[in-house]
């Protein structure tokens, strides 16, 4: 995640703050809140974050890097350059392309520049979705060219995404680590399936989004095989755990189901699935805009992205078991989380942090226990610690960019008590996959 | 409704013919070739409130971002109506109008039979790039709605990105309507729905010039 996106994603949590909680009455928190002692806030950041554990333990080779660029770069060269009012006079379609154009260059650069193999790639589907978008877009304006010339059609790309999906999970040095590294190929191919029921009319500029979607597709299902070749090879002895990873989801719907009545024990089973209500959760009257009501909605938001727990196992789905699994994994330790940042609400706590001694206390919590977790033998583990030291990273962006106002700080802490909360649950969401796996 | 309005409204015209009945044709658009024997069928079915589908209607845009028409005098409201060739003469284009939105609109109004029709005026601001396809227009008590689609404009014309121009929607109504228009509304969809814009248009090895004309959004819409 950018830096931009980070700090915007941490004011729109501040912002959600200011608007939580309809249960309340009288004064809002954030109309008279609570005195904080800034005093050292500035070096509440100082001790660095744990290391992002890698997800995937193998790079890919410069020959399959340059596949993923030459695709990029082959669309853009079917646009003029410069593209020029005289060429297409119409400000609104050559702007997009233009635009279009920049962004694939840009990701490209940050694919050069990439850390890790998941970073290489993102960057790689961003510039190939960018591209394919400028390239058909153009294509569409054109009388002697389709954007069929250019991009992968809704038919190919369909192809493409199923064929990879017949080829994963690939062999692993063992379940976890198929769950993690296979996992996060079977997210790629989710997201270009789901982006694939997309449709459209046929203006140039919808014929560009979706190109765009379609050549992000070619991205992924590009990659997916690389980077399984290059895992494969760099194992003594894998093993494949196609079959395991199935039965295991299978194993796991019904405590799962389970679990989920717990957490929510009044909810119909229809609704088991789908996000709660945040407020029906509490039951003390809480003031409108207490951080920690702001904390459980936006946690809800994470753990029921598109308000259903969609990646989550259920019933006897068998496809994308790798990514079905990480994401359960993950689901135990929030849903623990969630229980434990209910309670401390019901307890009277707001969640709000009385100086920076106490945000620095939360925050070395946090940071030791994902540090743990960077440690640890099991796969799972190293990956939400990977996840949850990401979340440290952009919360120490947060307090560091911004001005420091309350609300920020109040988000901030938030986060740090998140952290910390779903790396004491981790240990026990793996004991619950491994015994699965079994 | 004082002497002055009704004069605006009437001109010369000796009285208002008995109308009766409601469009609501949704046929094709119209080429113009059978446009008299379609506006015929209109007047033979329209009373002082009425609905009409894929109504005559010109745009003239104005680059500025300005009104593109002064209205009558005394008529600021959400829009005008124009009932007399006398009324329409006199009406005054805003400075910046470029003469093909001027010509189509003036040959527009020119052609429009007083006596049985009226012109409903209402401006709007869309975005540069962006054109309006009209639905439908109805007229009932003293206000006139209206349903439309906006989709891309072509892509050989001359357009800026992000910026809004001034437009006048000039509707043909096929009855001599008398009111007020104290109200106005639209409604609309984006992007048209099986729209027939061909946006392949441009040569790959070619230049295609930096038109300025709106002659193609200002010509009359059937």
């Amino acid at each position: 995640m950018t830096r931009l996106s980070t700090r915007r994603g941490f004011l729109a949590l501040a912002a959600a703050g200011a608007t939580a909680g309809c249960l309340g009455r009288g004064n809002g928190f954030w109309d008279d809140p609570p005195a904080f002692d800034r005093s050292g806030l500035e070096s509440v950041t100082d001790r660095p974050v744990p290391d992002r554990p890698a997800v995937i333990p193998v790079t890919l080779t410069e020959a399959q890097r340059g596949t993923l660029r030459e695709r990029v770069e082959s669309r853009l060269a079917t646009i003029p350059d410069p593209l020029t009012a005289e060429v297409l006079p119409n400000g609104t379609i050559r702007e997009a392309i233009v635009d279009h154009r920049a962004e694939a260059r840009s990701a490209l650069g940050r694919m050069r520049s990439a850390s890790t193999t998941v970073e290489t790639v993102e960057a790689a589907a961003d510039a190939a979705a960018h591209a394919g978008r400028a390239a058909a877009a153009w294509a569409a304006v054109l009388v002697d060219r389709s954007p069929a010339d250019v991009v992968l059609t809704d038919a190919q790309a369909d192809e493409r995404v199923q064929r990879a999906e017949r080829a994963l999970p690939g062999r692993a040095a063992d379940a976890q680590s198929a769950i993690v590294v296979y996992g996060v190929l079977e997210s790629w191919l989710s997201e270009a399936s789901h982006h694939r029921l997309a449709g459209g009319t046929r203006s140039p500029l919808r014929v560009g989004r979706d190109a765009a979607t379609n050549e992000r597709a070619w991205a992924w299902t590009t990659a997916a095989p690389f980077v399984r070749a290059r895992y494969e090879s760099s194992l003594a002895d894998p093993e494949p755990f196609g079959d395991a990873l199935e039965d295991a989801v299978a194993t796991l719907a019904e405590p799962t189901r389970e679990r989920l009545v717990e957490f929510r024990r009044s909810e119909s089973a229809d609704m088991l699935y789908r996000q709660p209500d945040r407020d029906a959760l509490v039951e003390r009257d809480v003031r409108r805009g207490e951080p920690g009501m702001a904390l459980l909605g936006e946690k809800l938001d994470e753990v029921y992205p598109d308000y259903h727990l969609r990646t989550v196992v259920w019933s006897e789905q068998r496809s994308y078991p790798a990514y079905r699994l990480r994401e359960t994994h993950w689901v135990y330790a929030a849903l623990d989380a969630l229980e434990t940042v209910i309670a401390r609400i019901e307890d009277g706590a707001d969640l709000f942090p009385s100086d920076a001694a106490a945000v620095r206390s939360v925050r070395r919590e946090a940071t030791d226990a994902v540090d743990v977790l960077a440690g640890s033998n099991r796969p799972l583990e190293r990956f939400v610690a990977s996840r949850l030291a990401r979340t440290l990273t952009e919360a120490d962006e947060a307090l560091t960019d911004s001005d420091s106002d309350k609300r920020t700080i109040a988000s901030v802490y938030g986060e740090y008590v998140w952290a910390r909360l779903v790396a004491d649950a981790t240990p026990a969401a793996t004991e619950t996959i491994a015994s699965a796996l079994e | 409704m004082s002497p002055t309005r009704r004069q605006v409204l009437r001109g010369a015209v000796p009285a208002v013919l008995g109308l009766t009945g409601c469009v609501s044709s949704d046929g094709p658009d119209n080429d113009g070739d059978d446009d008299s024997s379609r506006r015929e069928d209109d007047r033979a079915a329209v009373e002082d409130s009425g609905r009409v589908s894929d109504p005559s209607v010109v745009k003239p845009r104005n680059p500025d971002g300005r009104r593109v028409l002064d209205p009558p005098e005394d008529e600021y409201g959400v829009g005008f109506l124009v009932g007399s060739t006398e009324t329409a003469e006199a009406l005054r284009f805003q400075p910046g109008v470029p003469s093909a939105d001027v010509t189509a609109t003036r040959e527009f109004l020119a052609a429009t039979d007083f006596t049985e029709e009226t012109v409903y005026v209402t401006h709007i601001r869309p975005r540069s790039c962006y054109q309006y396809r009209i639905h439908s227009v109805t007229w009932q008590y003293s206000d006139v709605e209206y349903e439309y689609c906006r989709e891309l404009r072509s892509p050989d014309e001359q357009c800026v990105a992000d910026t809004r121009v001034g437009m006048a929607l000039c509707f043909r109504l096929p009855a001599v309507v008398d009111m007020d228009v104290h109200s106005g509304g639209s409604s609309g969809r984006f992007p048209c729905e099986g729209s027939t814009t061909d946006y392949a248009v441009i040569e790959s090895n070619a230049t295609v010039g930096g038109t300025t004309t709106t002659e193609d959004t200002a010509g009359e819409d059937r």
